[in-house]
């Protein structure tokens, strides 16, 4: 038998660029928030909620495989796919599986979360905050800051599953995730897909500046 | 009227527990911790209700000198609210470090710049300029955080 050298598009540019752009501003965020460097720290939030505003548009404008309604699956697809992972050679799902769905969905969840709660957080002495934290009590302020750290390690914990996974498709099923969130495609074997992904750079625009558009009129506190 | 009668039975009763030689000697540590506790809470409500109207751009004076009276008037009587014997080694549940005990010519100087820098912004607040009220704003926290970095855990 010949290995199988033929490739198909997986991913699309935009869930790429989403892809990378987070790990670097989330890394960034980390640090800027542990140097007390509030100015840097406000300005990597708010980039981050432009990623995830467009994320969740391109959740149904998208391509094929970013598309919620294409990977968020049932609790069934995830067992019947778990068990998939015993087989040899393993078969790569067409874009996210039913079970790395839910990864996405939670790290996304508790990315909003998390950047919402950093609009309205407070420091300990009232000198830093988040952007709309003028609309919210000294209080709810500290509240916010609370969540906000809380769910960062919630975050973090999620983060290394995802990473620990990776790895184990990469050393247990021999198969490399990361290469393709480089370059956008994988090997097709046997379960090719032929079907294009579809994505269109005119929505990707729109869904571009709706996401700049609104994470700077919040960076702004909606006053202008 | 039965409420007032009530009222006034409880301030003599209140009253006679506080002339109680013990109770007059020393407040229970928690009480004072809660007591600095509030204090601090007060002054960084006082900061973000600042903050809020440098961030609009056309502070409002009057309400800007109010939470600034309130932060300096505040400050002023934090240091007191640090006798020996309310620390971590009291048993208390609190923030502050023994340091605070064991170095306390340095926190209290700490404590008498945030006392002038709070100072320094009553005399800034009324003026609605945004940029020295926030600049201001930066040196009484930079007060707060310099204290905070070595007297205060959990930062």
């Amino acid at each position: 038998m010949t290995p199988d050298t033929s490739t198909a598009r997986v991913w699309d540019l935009p869930v790429r660029l989403f892809h990378w752009l987070l790990v670097a501003l989330l890394g960034f965020s980390w640090w800027s928030g542990e140097h007390h460097d509030m100015d840097w720290h406000r300005l990597s939030g708010c980039t981050i909620l432009a990623l995830l505003v467009f994320r969740i548009y391109w959740g149904f404008a998208g391509s094929r495989t970013a598309r919620f309604s294409q990977f968020v699956r049932g609790p069934r697809a995830a067992l019947a796919y778990l068990r998939t992972l015993g087989k040899r050679p393993y078969q790569a799902a067409d874009g996210h599986n039913p079970v790395g769905g839910w990864s996405v969905i939670a790290m996304l969840a508790m990315l909003v979360v998390m950047v919402t709660a950093g609009l309205f957080a407070v420091d300990v002495d009232g000198l830093e905050s988040g952007p709309l934290a003028d609309y919210v009590s000294f209080d709810t302020g500290r509240a916010a800051a609370e969540v906000h750290h809380l769910v960062f390690n919630v975050l973090l914990a999620l983060v290394v599953l995802h990473v620990l996974a990776v790895l184990f498709y990469l050393v247990g099923l021999r198969h490399n995730l990361v290469a393709p969130m480089i370059h956008g495609r994988r090997k097709t074997g046997a379960a090719a897909v032929a079907a294009r992904l579809g994505a269109s750079p005119w929505k990707a625009a729109i869904g571009v500046a709706i996401a700049a558009g609104f994470a700077y009129a919040v960076s702004k506190g909606f006053r202008f | 009227m039965i409420v007032p009668a009530f009222k006034t039975l409880r301030v003599a009763a209140l009253a006679a527990i506080l002339s109680a030689p013990v109770m007059a000697a020393a407040p229970a540590p928690q009480d004072v911790v809660n007591a600095r506790v509030a204090g601090f809470k007060k002054m960084g409500g006082a900061m973000k209700a600042i903050g809020d109207q440098v961030k609009s751009g056309t502070p409002d004076k009057a309400a800007t000198l109010a939470a600034a009276q309130t932060l300096a008037t505040t400050a002023k009587g934090q240091g007191k609210l640090f006798p020996a014997g309310t620390g971590p080694a009291a048993g208390v549940k609190t923030d502050a470090l023994p340091a605070i005990w064991t170095n306390r010519a340095t926190f209290d100087a700490a404590m008498a710049k945030l006392v002038g820098e709070s100072n320094k912004l009553v005399a800034v607040a009324g003026s609605g300029d945004a940029a020295a009220i926030g600049a201001q704003m930066k040196a009484v926290g930079a007060a707060c955080g310099a204290c905070h970095r070595q007297f205060r855990s959990d930062d």
